[in-house]
């Protein structure tokens, strides 16, 4: 039995003493890749202007944190900057992109009333996001992300969605 | 414990103390820079399914993805569950029988486990066995991922999920590329074979047809009882043949989705059990099951979802055993059963703090028919002398269920899980069955789960009117009242950064009128309620990835049932554990290496108890296009230091009047497979 281990041991230290790249990713760091690409499918109002303000909101998650290495990066010829509003939501003027942090998972209702008021694209990889009003649910289906659109909710802020993006959607809510 | 399991925990920790100080630096690949359909396809480590799943899951559930399957190398669903946490499973070269909980009476079909794949029902109705060896129904290629929930789980599961439910979710169109084809080679002259088609049709439609068959010679295997020149000295010689061959068709579409999967099975029989002719190439088994499914599921309005499903399913079971009355005569049991039915379930998210879950499904069984005959004009039964079939048993019957449950916040970081299923069934009237949760987060990265769940079983039809008048004599017991089982559990889970994943539970149960084959005074075997029987564990997890992409998982199960409980046998380990790691090997992002080893503690056995081992497994596995178009090569060795281990035998009515108690499992054999990704 010794023997065995001293066998095991020495054949794991040999297959580690050769790292490579790995395959799989950090599921937080692939969602924020998503909602960086989100940001060039979206067509927002003629009258917004000024940067490209993404808002988390929310207590520090995986997901709000892997958003901050966005800042700087450009989509649609604007730089992206980035917004921590905490819990209370602070202020959301001027946000283009809302993203609802895993902590307010009770409250999305109240935050979508309140983010009503902004042209902003709402994001959050809350369970049923898309179907409760939110207008992109991440959602992890498997061993992959994936997302689903509620269409409704981006009409009514005056939103448009490439028809590129619509494709790819796991499921569209008209 | 005992020195082998210290040494199983020396192998972990000299394990981790290798690979806690091995963190490369490693620069990650900016994600951004891919297009939105590559990020459809990067995969993500399981870590941190919790976001998702934490809340809806009644108890920690394992999820096993492809990806595992293939760095693995496991061939069926036996060999998933013996790397995962609390399970052990062992093989009487007919069947793959597995423990969990503490609890493992030899021969049981899994009765106690819903095995499902995409969501209905794959145990039948007749024996209400979840199939886990090469006899399911589906290809281990096909899988996409396999979540495992422990403990009576959510009240959407009916009958059969007692210690808990098992829900293969295969893969779709786009991940088997636009065809597959795969092959294999392997010891005991095993080979295997598939081609599957997938693709996504311009109007959406998501196409799946697949083949896979399997032959293997088998061993040739000695048994002691039977050294005598009459009986070939022992050795039984190509008698553990094994055919396999399955189909499986899937058209999705929006939300519907038609299903059909089939598959048959011959095995051979080595053993000479039953009192059978040993050595005969006439003794063998066969399965055949069959279902069709059809779903659909629409948004009926804001936040409501309903899915309706209907499905036909046939189970066909056939043994053919050689016996020397004299003169020799083909004995054959079988059964036949069919089924259909019709599930409807409401998901509401529209209320904010609440998701609820309401439903109804009803299974009828058509048919649930049981034969036993000697294939003799004359005589038809040779155990007692009649020209009447041993056995002419029919059955129907059917089964209501009506179940409710409703996720409640109670406050930001406190969940409320209540639920309650009511069933009734033509062998069991007016059933409740509650289950009430608390999930508590105290913050966004641990979990602790206080649940309470009852759940019951209906005697099937095998138990019920099974009579055989041979030796030894069975005979059914239509008397049988369900079993029930009621489970406290606690659990508690907790992610460290996004790298490290730790969870422990412990659970207690309570079994009232446990079914199990006893014998009674005259000698007879039958079914029967035993008042109860009481189990306890405790079980640890943790799970580590690695910036170079190596992932480790290591679990401990500590289960305590007793070993004769109301004088019955149940052979399951005391401790379990299990080591799973995969790392990338040659640096590069190609070669890929699975190695796992699995402690089994000793089990009880009739004339006292079997022994302890340990079993390690390794695959080197060649993906030079992870998930696109392109080639793959993998070798497996299964029990690669050869270890000597045994479980215990279920039947010890042997010809040769010696008892046999413990049957050797498999020693090392291997695996080479080829898979080619149009």
């Amino acid at each position: 039995m010794r023997c065995l281990s001293f066998t095991f041991s020495l054949l794991s230290g040999l297959l580690l003493a050769l790292p490579a790249m790995a395959l799989e990713q950090d599921e937080a760091t692939v969602k924020a890749a998503f909602i960086y690409n989100f940001t060039k499918y979206v067509e927002w109002p003629p009258e917004t202007n000024g940067p490209l303000l993404i808002c988390l909101l929310g207590e520090p998650d995986p997901l709000l944190t892997a958003l901050t290495t966005l800042e700087g990066k450009q989509s649609q010829g604007s730089n992206i900057h980035l917004r921590s509003t905490g819990r209370d939501g602070g202020s959301l003027e001027g946000c283009r992109v809302i993203v609802v942090g895993a902590s307010e998972t009770v409250r999305v209702a109240a935050i979508l009333d309140s983010a009503r008021k902004q042209p902003a694209l709402t994001v959050s990889e809350i369970e049923h996001f898309a179907d409760g009003g939110g207008m992109i649910g991440l959602v992890v289906d498997g061993t992959r992300v994936q997302f689903e659109i509620n269409a409704q909710a981006t009409q009514r802020a005056n939103l448009r969605l490439s028809a590129q993006l619509l494709k790819l959607a796991r499921k569209v809510k008209p | 414990m005992k020195s082998s399991t210290m040494a199983a925990v020396a192998l972990s920790v000299s394990l981790l103390s290798l690979i806690f100080p091995a963190r490369p630096a490693w620069a990650q690949a900016d994600l951004t820079d891919l297009s939105l359909e590559q990020l459809l396809d990067v995969d993500i480590v399981s870590a941190s399914h919790f976001a998702q799943k934490a809340s809806d899951a009644p108890s920690a559930v394992t999820v096993i993805s492809s990806k595992e399957i293939a760095q693995y190398g496991w061939r069926n669903l036996a060999e998933v569950l013996n790397s995962v946490r609390g399970f052990n499973t062992t093989y009487d070269r007919y069947f793959h029988h597995a423990g969990i909980r503490g609890f493992l009476p030899p021969g049981d079909y899994n009765s106690r486990l819903l095995l499902m794949v995409d969501g209905y029902r794959a145990n039948d109705n007749v024996y209400d066995q979840a199939s886990i060896g090469n006899e399911f129904v589906l290809d281990m290629d096909l899988v996409d991922r396999i979540e495992i929930v422990r403990g009576p789980g959510s009240p959407v599961y009916g009958g059969n999920a007692f210690f808990g439910a098992i829900n293969v979710i295969t893969k779709r169109a786009k991940q088997l590329g636009s065809g597959e084809v795969a092959a294999s080679g392997g010891s005991y002259d095993t080979y295997t074979g598939r081609a599957s088609f997938g693709k996504v049709l311009d109007n959406g439609m998501d196409v799946v047809l697949s083949y896979s068959g399997l032959h293997s010679g088998g061993q040739d295997l000695y048994f002691s009882e039977f050294d005598s020149p009459a009986t070939n000295n022992g050795w039984a010689r190509g008698a553990d043949r094994e055919k396999a061959n399955k189909l499986f068709a899937r058209l999705g579409m929006d939300g519907f989705q038609l299903e059909t999967a089939w598959s048959s099975r011959l095995k051979g029989d080595p053993t000479g059990t039953y009192g059978t002719v040993f050595n005969n190439p006439g003794n063998h088994i066969s399965d055949e099951y069959g279902i069709v499914d059809a779903r659909y599921t629409d948004e009926v309005g804001h936040g409501l979802e309903l899915t309706g499903r209907a499905f036909y399913g046939s189970y066909n079971y056939a043994g053919n055993f050689i016996y020397d009355y004299p003169p020799i005569v083909a004995n054959r049991d079988e059964a036949y059963s069919r089924w259909w039915g019709v599930e409807t379930k409401l998901e509401a998210t529209r209320w904010q703090g609440h998701h609820g879950v309401f439903g109804l499904d009803y299974q009828r069984d058509t048919r649930q028919d049981q034969v036993n005959f000697d294939a003799d004009a004359a005589t038809r039964c040779y155990a007692n002398a009649s020209g009447s079939p041993c056995l002419d048993a029919h059955a129907s019957g059917y089964r209501l269920g009506l179940f409710a449950q409703d996720d409640i916040a109670l406050h930001d970081k406190l969940t409320l899980s209540a639920g309650l299923r009511y069933d009734r069934s033509t062998v069991a009237q007016n059933r409740y069955s509650p289950r009430v949760g608390f999930i508590y987060k105290p913050q966004p990265a641990s979990v602790l789960k206080l649940l309470y769940g009852s759940a019951f079983r209906s005697p099937n039809a095998y138990e019920l009117h099974y009579d055989f008048p041979g030796t030894p004599v069975q005979i059914g017991n239509t008397a049988l009242k369900p079993e029930t089982i009621q489970t406290t559990e606690l659990a508690w889970e907790q992610y460290i950064g996004s790298d490290t994943r730790l969870q422990a539970s412990a659970y207690y149960y309570r079994i009232r009128d446990w079914i199990v084959q006893v014998t009674t005074a005259s000698g007879a075997l039958q079914f029967q309620n035993q008042p109860e029987v009481k189990g306890k564990g405790l079980e640890f997890e943790g799970e580590q990835r690695f910036a170079n992409g190596s992932q480790l998982r290591a679990s401990v199960a500590g289960q305590f049932v007793p070993d004769r409980p109301n004088g019955a046998l149940n052979s399951a380990p005391k401790y379990l554990f299990k080591t799973n790691y995969s790392t990338p090997i040659f640096r590069s992002s190609t070669w890929r290496s699975g190695i796992e080893a699995q402690y089994v503690d000793r089990r009880a056995a009739p004339g006292g108890q079997v022994g302890s081992y340990t079993l390690v497994n390794a695959t080197v596995l060649w993906q030079p296009h992870a998930s696109g178009p392109g080639p793959e090569l993998s070798f497996s060795a299964y029990n690669l230091f050869g270890k000597y281990y045994q479980e215990v035998f279920p039947d010890n009515s042997l010809a040769s009047g010696v008892p046999r108690e413990t049957l050797a499992q498999d020693g090392r054999n291997w695996r080479l497979k080829y898979l080619y990704r149009f």
